[in-house]
């Protein structure tokens, strides 16, 4: 059975960037505040966490929502981007990179966030725990490039304007 | 408006993780005007640093941790400052900074006799 998502404000008070985050019919907390309340106080994600906190704030306040500081996921997005090569060699980050914020970019001054999780294997398809949030990603996308591409959706520099909240995925 | 949860979330970022990350970007973000600038891909660079297209966009992400070796080479490859420190001039104070050395005294005979710190006078 098809899903509703409606779309709402997450953060806009930033100067360069506005977060949405989607919300599916139902739910009591929207993608990104599950996310959130997953991992706030979780101790062994903690730097991950933060680290992807720092980033969307970063961007918000200062140097916008580049390209280069988003991991292309099949048309979606996620949070933090791929790691430089010498990460790989270095032990403090080899941890690094296990969560994942999936998200769309929109545009360099508006994002939608999601949820995401864990990843704990080379491929998404074998880590669970973000395999389903990479999906919905991916779901998501797709049909927001729809309705913008039909015009349903507007982009105006920090806003997305919706002639319908939401829409079925 | 700024959700309440993703609010709690910015406020609890360690100072260190923030420094950190608004460093990384910087640098990423900097470099990639500069290559803009010069109309260059990040192929460009891969071929004038002798480096795979693949790592050069690792390096753009933000995430990577440079050498100030490699970011030495990054500023003499594109002609342009990319990380400035700014320390104070010195101006005739005496520095309070002591340097500390690792000592360990042996005797031929009886082997070790002293193993320690000692500080500059």
């Amino acid at each position: 059975m098809n899903k509703y998502v409606s779309i709402e404000e997450f953060a806009t008070d930033f100067p360069l960037v506005s977060f949405y985050t989607a919300r599916l019919e139902g739910s009591k907390l929207s993608e990104t505040e599950k996310f959130v309340e997953r991992f706030l106080e979780h101790a062994e994600f903690k730097r991950d966490f933060d680290t992807i906190m720092a980033w969307l704030e970063k961007m918000g306040s200062d140097l916008g929502a580049r390209r280069i500081f988003f991991r292309d996921e099949e048309g979606a997005n996620a949070l933090p981007p791929r790691k430089g090569i010498l990460e790989k060699y270095t032990p403090a980050f080899v941890e690094f990179s296990q969560l994942r914020l999936y998200c769309v970019r929109v545009s360099d001054q508006i994002v939608i966030l999601l949820n995401g999780g864990t990843k704990t294997s080379e491929k998404v398809q074998d880590s669970p725990d973000c395999m389903v949030h990479f999906r919905f990603a991916i779901q998501f996308c797709k049909q927001l490039d729809r309705l913008i591409q039909e015009g349903e959706i507007k982009i105006r520099t920090k806003t997305l304007e919706l002639n319908e909240l939401g829409f079925y995925l | 408006m700024t959700n309440k949860l993703f609010k709690k979330a910015l406020d609890q970022i360690q100072p260190e993780t923030r420094i950190y990350v608004s460093l990384s970007m910087e640098i990423a973000a900097r470099i990639d005007e500069l290559l803009q600038q010069k109309g260059w891909t990040g192929a460009d660079l891969a071929r004038a640093f002798d480096k795979s297209p693949s790592e050069i966009s690792r390096w753009l992400s933000g995430t990577h941790n440079f050498t100030l070796e490699t970011l030495t080479r990054l500023e003499t490859i594109l002609d342009a400052p990319i990380l400035r420190v700014e320390a104070s001039p010195l101006t005739g104070r005496t520095a309070s900074i002591k340097p500390e050395f690792s000592v360990i005294v042996t005797d031929k005979t009886t082997g070790v006799v002293f193993e320690g710190v000692v500080q500059a006078i």
